[in-house]
């Protein structure tokens, strides 16, 4: 049975403790009280008849009292709602505050209603702006419940709000409101609202209602009761807060339509189960350009569709979707025309949105994500100087643009400090503290291993030679690596940082861990998973100390075959902590040292263990990295692509081979419950366009299988063009999807293999103090060897949808962490240029499109377009007498374009060699404005 | 004559009470006996949840206060295997679990507890879960296209508002189980804890005294009395089957 764990938990607790069932008020009234000498609570003696049957009276279970809840995952509960008789109290942060005292105050005190709350958050909590009088604010339970019923992370801001010691809220426990005979639930909540004010004006002398509600307001009015909107109210008490209002303009709804209505709910269902709509996520790609799986929507067509939103979309004809000049583009450009053309008809779910950006000299907001279109905000000033986060309130059909309303503000524009507050916020990357819980799970810094490791009998490998290979600079070493050969057989010892004895299934660290998701490596910094005590000490596995460790013994023969596998938790000390070059020169000397001849050992093994794997058909894939030399004030001074040694890849082949095995042991042991790694084999068409382009320049790519695509690539060297092998294996890495975790259980067969390695099964068990997934890993594992028995969570009824989930969150979280450090490097790249800007350099092209070749420097890991004017044609962008195709080389001139009111800065290609026509501008187009306008309209 | 003074096929008295759990959707206590031997006294609680199909599970567990600390296992055991059997009789009534449109049913579980044992456990547990059962009044719901998260997706479907009246359970199909002790070759209706058996057998009886199964507890029951026992069954559960299947009460 599924039955989600707590709420079974929540009635067991309730059936256990029998008070609770004999007060409750459906327990019949006419029970008899239990005679003298019989045990409660089988109280109930028949008085006549064989048995029989009673029913209490009013036990309904949709009385005015009880009422349904459902939760995202299906348990319906069944609420009560507790009769609260008697007088109202207040209380403050939960301890009663006496009426007296507050009438000793003398203050005013503002209290919201429900969808004040609900919208007006921002002003309530008014951060980083002083106003003592919104600190004084009364929440009334009714107006708690309702929140808590409309939205969960509304309440838990309010919760946290109300608990804030730096504020004086109160709380007023007060009557439920019983609605009068026809009056609306609606109507009760709001007059139990008015009535709550009364009292508070009564107590302490002065109140103020806040509500939104114009009709509310003028009943307060005729109760003798001060009520104001929430403009009024920040206009009273603290004029900027108007700022921070979220408004909603009704008044427009009589002037000119720009967008079609959406249509209501009951005809989008209908729909699409006829299959006349589609249902999707909009996914944009500019302002008014997106697509809902492959339906293409354009302009108007969006109808208020944001990136991300859940939407219901109608397939429309070519020539109702496109005008002419629309037309005339898309002919030029050759672009595909077989995807279909779609309107949205409607909006199921918007996604929250809270975006960074700056106000233009228009007035308007102007999103960093240019998938965003500009947004409509009210502020008193606005600074186009400033960065300022805005949270997109709705989007009425009279109005070209969405509006929103201010939220906060991040610092000066283009300064490094503040586009990095802008990447990590809109990444939703954790920047802050570890929260005190979770610093309380953490063991003293004196923490002592070698008490610890004799504790739980763990295996001593404190003598073994031992070492690990990392960049340098590294302070979390999760892996380190021994090998041993004896009679044939390679005995490796693949050792990973025990992470998982200091954090403990389901406790707040384990938590906060979970919701980080993976530590994010940004140009300037680094944002940890854990606590740096763990990730720079405890499980460090540095050189020279006992470190905890869960290590994977593999036994390889000189053919690469593994003979045998087993794990066990283990205490090692490292011999060395080497970097990549140190490790490097050991591998080309002669060193016989117990360190050098291991790494020599390791990296003889690697070179079969990887022969193996490519004769298997494992790729290898590229993409441009980039690594910047800081300076004091990290300010990039210079930037070069990574430097690779055959050291790095010994350390990965191990890796590897660890969680190769690992993987099929997991989903060996646990079927159900194993988190794997998939990378989904591309279906062939994504390639048509790279193997294209690779032919143009005489290469034979066969993309059928990975094994063929791996050789082709091998095969495809030009010798006086070394760089070019690179640049195809990054084109061809484009074509594919990324790798995944998924739950053993929700993919089968093929579908669980890993493309890119050629392993039927993947996972991640080396880089624990970097990444969760390799946690539950270890947990799984520990469990699978019956070290630790699996923690409750794993063993529940509904693990598996759990983990499924969990899976998907972390796959979110890696993709968010990675396109922050893209952006952090894109950031440190302008940076970088606007100090150093270049007259010439070299460049490779790798896409051709309407109008624009992408180049990307290879010296520098940089991509960007140029805006040429050219024609595509045989597959290249041609002008005058030239053809420029992907894959050839070009000469760039590099600047960076100074930002000014309605552009950011941007680094600017420009094009030297061959040369540009001679009316082709040089410049990137800072955003492309697709507004629809207000004559296009169609319904 | 029985050491109460019963007759050898008289059952003792019962009492059910419905709704006496707010939290859940349903719920039923069930005494059998009662009296200075303290009665056998089931609780029988519905919570429910929406999924894919329908399904019904029974969790059983026995009252802490009544398995004194040491006698882990037998506790264990004897919850095992009420679970077990709770849901085998409860198989042929699984049909008539309300589903929501296409895809989308009920999903319920019975949570009970065995507040005390004096003999006649399973006539107070399928009792107390049949009257559970007949009081459920589910929240109207259903299918919706709704919105649904890409991460965490919601199950798409709507409760309605409360004055939509509410689902109930046919409880027809859903049996009372009634156990007959032999006793030197005679047949003996719900023994209490005290009285001796030889072997026992349990004979379930749905609506309409007809008998949908049979079970030899524990001991061996010759075949004469065994066909004995299934002909005395329809009229010991009868006031159980008419006690625990009261329509809901009227709004």
């Amino acid at each position: 049975m599924p039955l989600h764990a707590a709420a079974r938990a929540r009635v067991l607790a309730a059936v256990r403790k029998p008070h609770n069932w004999t007060r409750s008020s459906d327990r019949i009234r006419d029970a008899a009280p239990p005679a003298p000498g019989i045990r409660s609570p089988s109280a109930v003696v028949p008085s006549a008849g064989a048995g029989r049957s009673r029913r209490p009276c009013g036990a309904h279970s949709m009385d005015a009292r009880a009422f349904a809840r459902r939760t995202r995952r299906g348990v319906v509960r069944r609420e009560v709602r507790e009769a609260h008789g008697g007088e109202a109290t207040f209380r403050r942060r939960g301890a009663p505050v006496a009426k007296e005292a507050l009438r000793d105050e003398q203050a005013t005190y503002v209290v919201p209603d429900a969808n004040v709350v609900l919208h007006q958050l921002d002003v309530l909590e008014h951060r980083d702006v002083n106003c003592a009088q919104l600190d004084r604010l009364v929440i009334c339970r009714t107006v708690a419940e309702e929140v808590r019923a409309r939205d969960r992370r509304c309440y838990r801001r309010l919760l946290a709000l109300v608990r804030d010691p730096a504020r004086r809220i109160l709380t007023l426990h007060h009557a439920s409101p019983t609605p009068l005979p026809r009056e609306s639930t609606n109507d009760a909540n709001d007059r139990a609202i008015r009535d709550a004010a009364a009292l508070v004006k009564e107590v302490c002398g002065d109140c103020i209602l806040a509500t939104d509600d114009a009709d509310n307001r003028r009943k307060a009015k005729q109760a003798h009761l001060r009520a104001l909107s929430t403009l009024e109210l920040c206009a009273l008490v603290e004029p900027s807060l108007s700022d921070r209002v979220c408004r909603h303009d009704d008044d427009g709804a009589s002037s000119d339509q720009v967008y079609a209505p959406h249509l209501p709910p009951q005809e989008l269902r209908k729909g699409v189960a006829a299959g006349t709509f589609t249902r999707g996520v909009f996914r944009a790609t500019s302002a008014f350009r997106g697509s809902v799986g492959d339906v293409s929507i354009e302009g108007s067509n969006c109808n208020r569709a944001l990136d991300g939103d859940e939407v219901v979309v109608e397939r429309v004809k070519e020539a109702e979707a496109l005008n002419e000049e629309e037309d005339d583009v898309r002919l030029n450009v050759g672009e595909d025309l077989r995807t279909s053309m779609g309107r949205v008809v409607g909006i199921l779910k918007r996604r929250p949105v809270e975006v960074c950006g700056s106000f233009e000299r228009s007035g308007r907001f102007r999103p960093l994500d240019r998938r965003l279109p500009r947004v409509v905000v009210e502020k008193r000033v606005k600074d186009t100087d400033t960065r300022v986060v805005v949270k997109i309130d709705g989007w009425d059909a009279s109005s070209k643009l969405p509006r929103g309303h201010f939220v906060a503000e991040l610092g000066k524009r283009g300064d490094q400090a503040t586009e990095t507050t802008c990447i990590l916020r809109e990444q939703g990357v954790a920047s802050g503290p570890f929260s005190a819980g979770a610093m309380g799970c953490l063991p003293s810094p004196d923490f002592d291993v070698e008490a610890d490791a004799l504790r739980s009998s763990r295996e001593d490998l404190r003598a073994s030679v031992i070492c690990s290979i990392d960049p340098p600079g590294c302070r979390d070493i999760d892996d380190a690596l021994s090998c041993t050969f004896s009679d044939g057989v390679y005995h490796v010892g693949i050792h990973i940082a025990d992470v998982t004895r200091f954090v403990e299934s389901d406790s707040a660290l384990d938590a906060e861990a979970k919701s980080r998701g993976t530590s994010t490596y940004l140009v300037d910094r680094r944002l940890d998973m854990l606590p740096v005590l763990l990730t720079a000490d405890l499980c460090s596995l540095r050189a020279n100390v006992d470190r905890l460790a869960f290590s994977a013994f593999v036994d390889v023969d000189e053919e690469g075959t593994i003979l045998e596998t087993r794990y066990a938790r283990t205490v090692i000390r490292s011999r060395a902590a080497l970097t990549y070059e140190q490790a490097q020169r050991m591998i080309d000397s002669q060193d016989d040292s117990g360190v050098g001849a291991s790494v020599r050992r390791l990296c003889a093994l690697a070179r079969v263990l990887r022969r193996k794997r490519v004769d298997a058909g494992a790729l290898a894939l590229a993409s441009p990295e980039v690594k910047f030399k800081l300076d004091r004030e990290d300010q990039p001074t210079d930037v070069s692509s990574y430097q690779l040694y055959e050291a790095n890849k010994v350390v990965e082949e191990f890796m590897l081979l660890a969680n190769v095995c690992v993987a099929s042991t997991l989903a060996e042991r646990f079927p159900a419950l194993a988190l794997l790694r998939r990378h989904p084999a591309p279906p062939l068409e994504r390639f048509s366009d790279f193997l294209e382009h690779a032919s143009r320049k005489g290469f034979s790519i066969d993309a059928s299988t990975s094994k063929s695509l791996a050789d082709s690539l091998d095969a495809a060297t030009d010798p006086s063009d070394p760089e070019l092998n690179t640049l195809l294996r990054i084109a061809a890495t484009r074509c594919m999807a990324p790798a995944a975790y998924f739950c053993c259980r929700d993919e089968q067969g093929e579908q669980r293999r890993h493309y890119g390695l050629a392993a039927p099964l993947y996972t991640h068990f080396t880089s624990p103090i970097r990444r969760y997934a390799d946690v539950v890993v270890h947990r799984l594992l520990a469990a699978a060897i019956n070290d630790k028995p699996l923690p409750p969570a794993y063993a529940a009824r509904d693990a598996s949808t759990q983990l499924g989930r969990l899976a998907t969150d972390l796959n979110r979280l890696a993709t968010n962490a990675q396109r922050a450090s893209r952006r952090s490097v894109a950031l440190h790249t302008l940076l970088f240029f606007a100090k150093k800007p270049m007259d010439r350099c070299d460049g490779r092209v790798l896409a051709v499109r309407d109008g624009r070749l992408d180049v990307l420097l290879p010296q520098f890991g940089v991509e960007a377009s140029i805006k040429v004017d050219g024609v595509v044609k045989e597959g290249g962008l041609a002008w005058d007498d030239v053809v420029v195709r992907v894959f050839d080389r070009v000469v760039v001139r590099v600047a960076v374009a100074k930002r000014d009111e309605d552009a950011d800065d941007a680094v600017v290609l420009g094009l030297v060699e061959p040369a540009p026509p001679r009316s082709s501008g040089e410049s990137v187009p800072p955003r492309s404005s697709g507004e629809p306008v207000a004559k296009k309209r169609r319904t | 004559m029985r050491s109460d003074g019963r007759q050898p096929l008289e059952a003792r008295e019962f009492d059910i009470e419905t709704n006496i759990l707010v939290q859940c959707w349903g719920s039923a206590r069930c005494v059998v006996g009662g009296g200075l031997g303290g009665g056998t006294e089931c609780l029988a609680a519905v919570t429910a949840q929406i999924g894919e199909g329908t399904a019904c599970g029974v969790e059983v567990e026995c009252s802490p206060s009544l398995w004194a600390a040491g006698d882990d296992r037998a506790k264990l055991a004897l919850q095992e295997r009420l679970a077990r059997e709770a849901d085998a009789w409860l198989t042929p009534w699984r049909a008539a679990i309300p589903k929501i449109g296409e895809k989308l049913g009920w999903h319920l579980v019975i949570d009970c507890i065995i507040l005390s044992d004096d003999g006649g456990l399973r006539e107070a547990l399928s009792c107390a879960i049949r009257a559970a059962l007949a009081s459920t009044k589910l929240p109207a719901a259903e299918e919706a296209l709704e919105a649904s998260d890409e991460t965490t997706e919601a199950l798409p479907f709507s409760l309605l508002p409360a004055e939509t009246p509410p689902t109930t359970l046919s409880v027809d199909e859903c049996p009372v189980v009634v156990t007959l002790a032999v006793v030197g070759g005679t047949l003996l209706a719900d023994t209490t804890a005290d009285e001796p058996a030889d072997a026992m057998v349990a004979v379930a009886v749905a609506a309409g005294g007809a008998v949908v199964g049979v079970d030899v507890l524990c001991g061996a029951v010759p075949p004469a009395l065994l066909r004995e026992a299934v002909a005395a069954a329809p009229a010991l559960a009868a006031p159980l089957l008419g006690a625990s299947s009261l329509a809901p009460a009227p709004r």
